[in-house]
């Protein structure tokens, strides 16, 4: 009797039997799915165990983060992996969408993939932004302070939006429980659903997106060993430079907040920089709410701009320029709004 | 048309289970409704008049708000900003938000955007003992003063 037995192994459920040589080059999909995978994953195991210092009051919230970090043995690592394990999620995930994009893997059928994809990043960006704000910190309270007052800001139904999600009329036990809640469990739920959707659906769908053939060339495939062992590879090195990483720059944690006091500068985090300079020059509902909502829009839309020809799997195809020009637009526009918004 | 009888149940069934999902989303939209929350703060004590001189503008600890005196009388300005609800310092003779860089005169009047209404004022009273106290939870003009 042996246990293990590679065929009946959950790893060979996951990958399928052979994926076309074309979609497992490197320099094809950057392997930036699978980074945002090993990087969610990191998250999570890390998160579990910061679960069991990290307290969600805000008398003793910002004070078990300092725990975490000077006296439980190896706490700032795993805290450090847990931070720069999301920093790497919200970047991986971003690439391998412009990835997805700029090489044309929306094409049907894959555009249901889309969505899920995008609603992916959604899920991202609101698991940064509500672990953001367990912190407790100076910068992470305005932050916090700022993004729920901007729901007040919806016409009619502002106030209603806020109590719901903030479970107060103001920021404080509720609202810190509230997202703690969603941070550890309800967001959890949803991205591990996401994602295990994604997988199953690029299955159905046909797996990795490749190109058309031309007449009498046969495609070329690799097997489900070999991809085995190149995502082993490439998760090795990827989880390395992560630790190194956190060994270098430990996760940041600034002074507790302090309503009472005036601060001198504020900051939103990095991905809601640009938000916060349109913030700056024009009106709340406008650059809080609609702006986001309209580049998220834009974004869902991309697919449905480009309905014809071929140039699937090949990168930057003339045929399908007008979602590359328009992601590449959003993109430029957002970069220099939040670097403008970071060197002020 | 005429409705057979499993189009009819069919249809029934599919509305009874549209019905009990709106009331789902109804009861869920509910229970993240809090019930009960945060009191509106209080009244703050803090101190005999004469400890403030004409001219002079105070920060009141765990108040969020300043103390100001003038000719007039006391008048307190809610260090809330009026853009998105950041705490503004005072700088220079001027109220400055960290957050998006709205400016206040020591008024609190606007001086530069993205805010473009004036910092809010609280109720200023004299307490029994002749102690000052503001309330934040009462709000008032700009023209309102306790006399001295």
């Amino acid at each position: 009797m042996s246990l293990w037995r590679k065929e009946k192994s959950i790893i060979y459920a996951l990958h399928p039997e052979k994926i076309p040589a074309s979609g497992a080059r490197l320099t094809y999909t950057f392997g930036l799915g699978g980074i945002a995978v090993l990087a969610s994953l990191i998250t999570l195991l890390t998160g579990v165990a910061l679960t069991f210092y990290y307290v969600p009051t805000p008398s003793d919230a910002h004070n078990s983060i300092l725990l975490i970090q000077d006296v439980v043995s190896f706490g700032a690592l795993m805290r450090g992996l847990h931070y720069w394990g999301a920093q790497w999620m919200v970047v991986a995930v971003t690439l391998h969408l412009a990835r997805v994009v700029f090489t044309g893997g929306y094409r049907p059928p894959r555009e249901f993939n889309w969505l899920i994809g995008v609603a992916l990043l959604v899920i991202t960006l609101v698991w940064d932004f509500t672990g953001y704000v367990l912190r407790w910190d100076d910068g992470a309270y305005w932050a916090f302070l700022v993004g729920t007052n901007l729901l007040r800001e919806i016409p009619a139904f502002g106030e209603t939006i806020y109590r719901a999600i903030v479970g107060d009329v103001q920021i404080g036990a509720n609202a810190l429980l509230r997202f703690y809640g969603w941070h550890i469990f309800g967001l959890t739920v949803a991205g591990v659903f996401g994602v295990v959707y994604h997988l199953w659906r690029l299955r159905k769908d046909g797996g990795i997106s490749r190109p058309l053939l031309d007449e009498n060339e046969t495609r070329e495939f690799i097997s489900r060993d070999e991809l085995f062992f190149r995502e082993f590879i490439l998760s090795a090195l990827i989880s390395a430079a992560l630790v190194f990483l956190t060994l270098i720059f430990p996760a940041p944690i600034g002074v507790v907040a302090n309503l009472d006091a005036g601060v001198t500068d504020v900051r939103a985090p990095w991905i809601f920089l640009w938000v916060q300079n349109l913030l700056r020059v024009i009106p709340p509902l406008w650059a809080g709410i609609i702006a986001p909502m309209f580049v998220l829009a834009l974004i869902i839309a991309l697919p449905f701009l480009d309905r014809r020809g071929p140039g699937r799997a090949i990168w930057f195809a003339r045929e399908r320029w007008k979602p590359q020009v328009i992601l590449a637009v959003i993109a430029l526009v957002l970069i220099v709004l939040s670097v403008v918004e970071a060197v002020r | 048309m005429k409705l057979t009888r499993r189009d009819f149940l069919t249809n029934l069934g599919f509305g009874s289970f549209l019905v009990a999902s709106g009331a789902l989303a109804a009861m869920l939209a509910r229970f993240l409704t809090p019930n009960v929350v945060t009191p509106a703060p209080g009244p703050v004590e803090i101190g005999s008049p004469d400890e403030y001189a004409v001219g002079s503008l105070t920060h009141i600890e765990n108040a969020r708000a300043y103390l100001g005196r003038d000719e007039r009388g006391f008048y307190a300005i809610i260090a809330i900003c009026t853009h998105l609800g950041c705490t503004p310092r005072l700088d220079a003779d001027e109220f400055v938000c960290p957050c998006h860089g709205s400016r206040f005169t020591r008024d609190g009047k606007v001086i530069s955007a993205p805010a473009t209404r004036a910092l809010d004022r609280a109720f200023v009273g004299r307490n029994a003992n002749g102690k000052l106290f503001v309330d934040r939870s009462r709000r008032v003009s700009g023209d309102y003063r306790l006399l001295a």
